[in-house]
């Protein structure tokens, strides 16, 4: 006996493919919320995928929490205001943890992912002082003394 | 670390941050600066939800040193600095990419320039074929060219007074086009003289184009619209509702759609709509309480200026005035009026009530290169 369309049967196994991190962890996801990810679904059509992908630039720890948010993405019938929520969750790491995401959502392009995250940075960047952003970010100001004239004058308004 | 982020997943962040935080985050470091000034803002119609325009003023008939700018989003007004400018202007219009469209007014004879605000940039268009004074102006933005920088437009200059010496005192029945492709002037087409005369002397300078037609309203006592059509050359004249009545009235773009703001004695002020068969529609009226404080202590609505874009409309008079601004909320799905109070400070400083001419443009903080 034999169904027209294997989907629609509740009792087929849902299919799954392997993702191997740059220290060796592998991780299995739904087809479905890897498909939220345009390079894994180039790879699931060309049939690249039935054995482990390997993501030599994404480490275990950062790979699960991509696979956790692919599959939460994934799941039908979530309402928007918790899943705002558990994205606003999701974010609230620490510096080195969501410079991470944004490689790994780049490299393997989720958009959502990739826009949750920049979106973060962009909050932590609003409203700041050059001062605050250096900072905040730890990055040194670069500018000459000269440079550092011209832009005062070009940006002052900004810091009316 | 974040110092080497590539500058394609910078740029997206900066995506993010309204031009204030971008003119802040463009000064933290080199890498930083280069990519938010690399970074173009698009005005594809997603960003421009993101970040609405903003309203940029202008003083006329003073020197000023600045012109004064309201940021939307955080509803405070900045002063920028405009002594980049080597003569004083007069704001005409928008035409993309950040930039905008004026005309020095130290000369009587036509003269146009390009400027940012922002990147204090400036450039003169090159003299017209035909030396007038107080044509009227259009402009029409045009598809940019691909890998193109700066965008792509054509300012059309129709009648004036003759400036040459032979003719000088006559109406100039030519109409010239710029193209900021090929950076020249062309005359394209001659036109009836008392047509010259009307753009001549009852049109002011702003302009809109939809569907292949520059409008522009002229105030001949009745209020009237003059109407150019590009591909034919032809001309054609459009009536207004309530033309003798109105006291001032004002030719913006929604929608698409050709749209007329004007205010009544002892009314409100009104907006109609075009649509098919040229038949006006009236789509809104300003509540009363805000028009009411627009008017302030004036008799009547004669000061009164607009400028509109999709999405926003803003009915202002001074400086310090204040605006009533229809603006369309997205995610509510309607629009919302809103009072915006006028600039009378800036930085602690009291600024003088000027009489301004504005412009809505979405800010860019990136240069453009216009080719030597």
């Amino acid at each position: 006996m034999s169904s027209s369309s294997s989907s629609s049967s509740p009792s087929c196994p849902k299919k799954m493919i392997t993702l191997k991190s740059s220290d060796g962890e592998t991780f299995e996801i739904e087809e479905i919320a890897a498909l939220q990810s345009k390079t894994l679904e180039s790879m699931i059509d060309e049939n690249c995928a039935s054995t482990p992908v390997p993501l030599p630039n994404i480490t275990g720890k950062i790979l699960a929490k991509v696979v956790e948010y692919c599959t939460k993405h994934a799941e039908v019938g979530a309402d928007a205001e918790s899943l705002r929520a558990w994205d606003a969750e999701f974010v609230s790491v620490d510096h080195p943890t969501l410079f991470d995401y944004i490689l790994a959502a780049n490299f393997l392009e989720i958009p959502t992912l990739l826009n949750l995250a920049c979106q973060s940075v962009a909050d932590m960047v609003k409203g700041k002082t050059p001062d605050e952003i250096h900072k905040i970010f730890n990055i040194k100001s670069t500018f000459t003394p000269e440079e550092e004239e011209e832009l005062r004058r070009e940006n002052q308004w900004a810091f009316d | 670390m974040w110092n080497n982020l590539p500058l394609d997943i910078l740029a997206k962040i900066f995506s993010f941050l309204s031009t204030e935080s971008l003119a802040r985050a463009n000064s933290a470091c080199r890498h930083w600066h280069r990519c938010g000034r690399g970074y173009l803002l698009s005005t594809g119609s997603a960003l421009t939800w993101k970040h609405p325009p903003w309203f940029v003023a202008v003083p006329i008939r003073s020197l000023s040193a600045c012109c004064y700018v309201h940021n939307p989003n955080s509803d405070n007004w900045h002063a920028l600095p405009i002594d980049f400018l080597p003569d004083p202007v007069r704001l005409i219009s928008p035409i993309g990419g950040g930039l905008i469209l004026l005309r020095s007014t130290n000369t009587t004879v036509h003269q146009l320039a390009l400027c940012n605000p922002f990147t204090r940039q400036y450039k003169r268009l090159p003299k017209l074929n035909i030396s007038r004074t107080n044509p009227a102006t259009g402009i029409v933005m045009l598809d940019p060219s691909r890998g193109a920088s700066a965008p792509a437009f054509r300012v059309y200059v129709a009648g004036g007074m003759s400036d040459a010496p032979r003719s000088c005192g006559t109406y100039e029945s030519t109409l010239e086009a710029y193209d900021s492709v090929h950076e020249r002037w062309r005359i394209i087409t001659l036109m009836p003289v008392e047509f010259a005369v009307r753009l001549t002397v009852w049109t002011p300078n702003e302009s809109v184009c939809c569907d292949g037609v520059l409008y522009w309203m002229t105030s001949a006592r009745a209020y009237s619209i003059m109407g150019f059509e590009i591909g034919t050359n032809k001309w054609h004249e459009l009536s207004v509702p309530l033309a003798d009545r109105l006291e001032f009235a004002a030719l913006i773009r929604q929608n698409g759609r050709l749209t007329l703001v004007g205010g009544t004695c002892g009314g409100a002020v009104s907006m109609w709509e075009l649509g098919e068969g040229e038949v006006w529609s009236l789509v809104e009226e300003t509540p009363c309480e805000l028009g009411l404080k627009l008017l302030g202590r004036k008799a009547n609505w004669g000061s009164t200026k607009c400028v509109g874009t999709d999405g926003v409309i803003c009915l202002y008079r001074d400086l310090g005035s204040g605006m009533v601004v229809w603006r369309e909320m997205k995610d509510k799905g309607r629009w919302e009026w809103f009072w915006v109070e006028g600039c009378c400070s800036v930085r602690g400083k009291k600024v003088q009530n000027f009489p301004i001419r504005a412009v809505l443009l979405h800010p860019n903080l990136a240069p453009s290169h216009f080719p030597d």
